[in-house]
């Protein structure tokens, strides 16, 4: 494909290497693979799910980016006439479609080992959930990266944050003191997302008018910010065309030509 | 004349004690600045300054009638930037690389495709334009990374290091292109450690060292600025001849048999003083032959005198 705008052109870079993308797929699903097919308490497997989920969408948003800007590509970036929004916009888009594509996966297969007769209402939740969770991921992991001064500095301040989320998220038993804390962070999707999963081996995915209004708003807002950015950026399959011995020269009154 | 860069007591500075100071200069529409100077003379930190990816500490610096920092888009997509280090997205083809910078400064089809396939014809790289970037050499990243800032005509070019690690044909039609931005009236800034190709590219120059403005001009003015000596070699009909001529800005006289050798001041009347100071000593002169220093040769010597010096 021919990556018109950064969106396309991060998701190209991302799914380029098929092998690279199996791998990192598989990693993901094997970690998650105990949690769902060994019997064990709810709320252990719940939590091992999120941990999943944390693991591959904090992570791997807070490296890659931190990679981005090593490889001098978010200079490169700031040279072109591209608003900063836009450019936030776009990699935020397309780091939240490729750590989709893992974690969708490890939630479809808790789902398809451990839901009972789940409700279409139940499936809007959970992927709107989902969604939400890879949204707020995606963003503290680009914050994470702007903190980090380099590649062993956001493996560790990820091994932190992830900590403290788990924590106060109740992705694992929450102590005492942090009882408030956790209470008032409690509307945040990934505590809902573990609530929700918490539920799912017992069939009883709480659905309320609100959730579920959420959880759509989430994922067709979501839905059409990616649709419009894949439209406007992608093109049409790479081929070359006849190329007859021409010089710069005539390359930029062609240019002048395209731009006038 | 219009001045499409202007630097007025530019400073940036880091905490290693690198960078630039109080830098004044000015580029015109359709000059070709040269910006030379050794590893770590502030080149880049210069660069980078004028290509909007650094703010000066103090003074004041503009480029398209606008400050430098920060660059509106409407301006970024009158530049193209070529940094010293080559940023691509190594997954993907050249072809999908320079589609995308493309694409951001507003080309579209069908001029879009023709315009880059000519790109990659020039750089050579059409062969390769669709394999991934991260099988590319140094020199094929370099010559993308330059194709990339040429790719819409910007108004102001801007090139860091682009001589390093690219073959002499590209560099050569990388002069043609710089030569005839300058006759359309675009301007370009390029800052390389390459007297010889800055000398046949550059319009101007300017010799940095130690974050400062050593020498500026035109390039023969910065040659002779620098202090450049010349070299005359005499050969004489006689084999007996040993008296060296009393004049100003003689630096060197070596005779031997019937060859003389000077290393003179790079004054264009010394030589034919020297000649008739020979011929009015009786010296019959078989031949004389004048070596103009290059500007490579000029910095080598200042170098020179600045170690011995030390």
């Amino acid at each position: 494909m021919r990556p018109g705008n950064l969106f396309c052109l991060q998701l190209a870079d991302a799914f380029a290497d098929r092998r690279r993308v199996l791998l990192r797929a598989g990693v993901s699903v094997l970690l998650a693979l105990p949690f769902i097919l060994v019997g064990m308490p709810a709320r252990a497997q719940a939590a091992g799910i999120v941990m999943v989920i944390l693991f591959t969408g904090f992570f791997g948003t807070a490296v890659a980016h931190v990679h981005l800007r090593e490889d001098r590509h978010l200079e490169r970036l700031s040279l072109l006439p591209i608003s900063r929004a836009s450019l936030t916009l776009d990699l935020m888009l397309a780091s939240v479609v490729s750590r989709a594509a893992p974690t969708a996966l490890v939630l479809g297969a808790f789902v398809v080992v451990n839901g009972r007769q789940i409700s279409a209402s139940a499936t809007i939740i959970l992927a709107g959930q989902l969604c939400a969770t890879l949204l707020l991921l995606t963003l503290l992991g680009m914050g994470t990266a702007r903190l980090a001064r380099s590649n062993a500095e956001v493996h560790l301040f990820g091994a932190l944050t992830v900590g403290v989320l788990a924590v106060v998220c109740g992705v694992v038993p929450t102590p005492q003191r942090l009882a408030p804390l956790a209470a008032a962070l409690a509307p945040n999707p990934i505590a809902r997302l573990v609530a929700a999963l918490v539920a799912l081996p017992r069939g009883k995915v709480g659905i309320s008018p609100t959730e579920i209004a959420f959880a759509a708003l989430v994922l067709v807002a979501t839905m059409a910010a990616i649709t419009i950015r894949w439209i406007r950026g992608a093109g049409e399959k790479t081929q070359a065309v006849d190329s007859p011995e021409k010089t710069v020269n005539n390359a930029a009154a062609r240019v002048k030509e395209g731009q006038g | 004349m219009v001045v499409l860069i202007v630097a007025e007591d530019v400073t940036r500075c880091y905490g290693t004690g690198r960078g630039v100071e109080s830098v004044s200069l000015s580029v015109q529409a359709g000059q070709c600045l040269g910006v030379l100077g050794a590893n770590g003379s502030g080149k880049t930190t210069l660069t980078r300054l004028v290509a909007g990816l650094d703010e000066p500490q103090r003074g004041r610096l503009s480029v398209l009638d606008a400050p430098s920092y920060p660059r509106p888009a409407h301006l970024r997509k009158r530049c193209g930037v070529s940094l010293d280090a080559s940023a691509h997205w190594q997954r993907l083809s050249g072809r999908q690389n320079l589609y995308f910078f493309a694409r951001q400064y507003g080309l579209a089809e069908p001029v879009l495709s023709r315009c880059t396939d000519d790109l990659l014809t020039e750089a050579d790289l059409l062969a390769q334009a669709d394999d991934p970037v991260g099988t590319y050499s140094f020199g094929m990243r370099r010559k993308l990374s330059i194709i990339e800032a040429l790719v819409h005509n910007p108004d102001v070019l801007i090139l860091d290091e682009p001589s390093a690690g690219i073959d002499a044909a590209f560099l050569e039609r990388l002069t043609q292109c710089i030569h005839r931005r300058s006759e359309r009236g675009q301007t370009t800034w390029v800052a390389d450690n390459d007297p010889d190709w800055l000398a046949r590219t550059a319009t101007h120059a300017v010799l940095l060292e130690d974050g400062r403005v050593e020498a500026r001009g035109s390039v023969s003015e910065l040659t002779a600025s620098i202090g450049a000596r010349n070299r005359v070699e005499i050969t004489l009909e006689q084999t007996d001849w040993d008296q060296r001529p009393d004049l100003p800005g003689i630096h060197k006289f070596h005779c031997k048999d019937n060859h003389i050798d000077i290393v003179l001041d790079d004054d264009p009347l010394l030589p034919a003083q020297i000649l008739q100071w020979i011929v009015a000593r009786q010296g019959r002169v078989r031949a004389m032959e004048i070596h103009a220093v290059t500007l490579r040769e000029a910095l080598a010597q200042r170098a020179n005198r600045q170690e011995a010096r030390t």
